[in-house]
C-alpha cells in the first residue's frame, strides 16, 4: 500500500511540470487571442495604428500566428501601408499557401502599389481554381482597366456583373471601360443598369452626362450633369459638373 | 442682236438667282442641323473625359476592398474563403456598418 502511494506521488509530481507547461501554454495562447480580438476590434472602430500595435504584441508571443499576420496586413493597408501589408499577406501564404484570402488581398495590395501585372497573375490564378469568384473578377477587371486594357476590363465586369446581376459597382465600371472602348451605346446601357439598381449614384449620372455629350444631346447632358452635382458628397465632382455645364452654355 | 443680248443678261440673272437660293438653302440647312457635340462643347468634353480617365472614377468594393479580419473577434478563416469564392459578393459578416453591394458612391 505505501508503496502505491510512493509511485502515486512520483507520478502526481512528475505530472506537475507538465501540468504547469500546459497551463502556461493556455494562457499564452489566451493572450495571443485576446490580443487579436483587441486588435480587430480597434480595425474596424477605425483605429488601424493601434490594430497594429496589438497584432505586433500577438506576433512577439506567437511568430508565424496566421490571423495576426492576415490582420496586420489588413491594417497596414488601411493606412496605406502597401509595402508592409504586401509583406504580411506574402508571409500567410509561405505559412499556408492554400489560403485564398490573403491571395486575393495580395492582389488587391498589387493594385495599390501599381503592380498590375502581378496582379492581373493573382487574380487570374483566382480564376483558373474559381472561375465562378465575382470578386476575382471585378478585381481582375479594374486591373485590365487601370493598365489600360478597357477591352478585357469589360469581359471581367460583364462576368461579374452577370454572376451578381444586383452588383451595382460592376454595371457602372462595365459602363466606364465601354465608354473608353467608345462604345456609347454599350456604356449607355450599362450606366442605366446602374441607376436602375441604385438612382442616387452620382458617378453614373457623371458618366451619362458624358455619354449624352458625345452623343450631341446637350440638353439632357446638362440634366445629368446638374443631378450628379446635386447627388454628388464629392466636392470636386460637384465643382467640376458646374463647370462643364458652364462650358454647354444655353 | 439685242434680243440676244437680252437673252443672255436673262439667262445670267437667273443663274445668280439660283445660286443665291442654294447658298441660303445650304445656309438655313446647317443652321439647323444639329452641331456635333465635339464641336458645340468640346471644353465639356474634355473635362468630362479627363474626370473619366481618372482612376478616382472607378467603382472599386471600398469599403470591401479587402476579405475582412479572421481569428478570435473577426470571421473565421473558412467563411474568409468563401467571401473569395462565392459567386456573389460577400462582405461585413461581423454586421459592422450598412454596407451594401448595390450601393454605389
Amino acid at each position: 500500500m505505501r508503496r502505491l502511494a510512493i509511485v502515486a506521488l512520483v507520478v502526481a509530481l512528475g505530472l506537475v511540470p507538465l501540468g504547469m507547461a500546459s497551463a502556461d501554454g493556455f494562457f499564452h495562447h489566451l493572450r495571443v487571442d485576446s490580443l487579436i480580438n483587441d486588435g480587430i476590434t480597434l480595425y474596424h472602430s477605425g483605429d488601424y495604428q493601434g490594430s497594429v500595435n496589438n497584432l505586433n504584441d500577438a506576433l512577439s508571443l506567437s511568430t508565424d500566428n496566421m490571423d495576426a499576420l492576415y490582420d496586420r496586413g489588413l491594417a497596414f493597408y488601411a493606412l496605406g501601408k502597401y509595402d508592409e501589408a504586401a509583406a504580411d499577406f506574402k508571409h500567410c501564404l509561405q505559412v499556408q499557401p492554400e489560403f485564398v484570402p490573403a491571395l486575393f488581398n495580395l492582389g488587391v495590395t498589387q493594385i495599390a502599389l501599381g503592380e498590375l501585372d502581378d496582379a492581373k497573375t493573382i487574380f487570374q490564378q483566382i480564376i483558373a481554381a474559381h472561375p465562378t469568384s465575382v470578386r476575382a473578377h471585378f478585381d481582375m477587371g479594374l486591373s485590365n482597366y487601370m493598365s489600360g486594357q478597357a477591352d478585357k476590363a469589360v469581359d471581367q465586369f460583364a462576368v461579374a456583373s452577370f454572376l451578381h446581376p444586383q452588383y451595382v459597382q460592376a454595371h457602372y465600371d462595365k459602363a466606364l471601360a465601354e465608354y473608353r472602348t467608345g462604345n456609347l451605346v454599350a456604356a449607355d446601357a450599362d450606366a442605366s443598369a446602374a441607376l436602375k439598381l441604385n438612382d442616387q449614384y452620382a458617378r453614373a449620372y457623371f458618366l451619362r452626362g458624358a455619354i449624352r455629350l458625345r452623343q450631341g444631346n446637350d440638353a439632357d447632358a446638362k440634366a445629368a450633369f446638374a443631378t450628379a452635382a446635386k447627388l454628388s458628397t464629392d466636392p470636386v465632382l460637384k465643382s467640376l459638373c458646374t463647370q462643364i455645364i458652364a462650358q454647354i452654355g444655353a | 442682236m439685242r434680243r440676244a443680248m437680252t437673252t443672255g443678261f436673262f439667262i445670267s440673272l437667273v443663274r445668280w438667282a439660283v445660286a443665291g437660293l442654294v447658298l441660303c438653302a445650304a445656309g438655313a440647312t446647317f443652321a439647323r442641323a444639329p452641331q456635333p457635340a465635339d464641336a458645340a462643347a468640346p471644353n465639356a468634353i474634355t473635362l468630362a473625359d479627363k474626370a473619366l480617365n481618372s482612376p478616382s472614377m472607378l467603382a472599386d468594393e471600398s469599403p470591401y476592398e479587402l476579405i475582412d479580419p479572421v481569428g478570435p473577434g473577426g470571421i473565421s478563416q473558412d467563411e474568409a474563403k468563401t467571401e473569395v469564392t462565392s459567386s456573389t459578393m460577400m462582405g461585413g459578416l461581423l454586421g459592422d456598418g450598412n454596407r451594401s453591394f448595390t450601393g454605389g458612391y
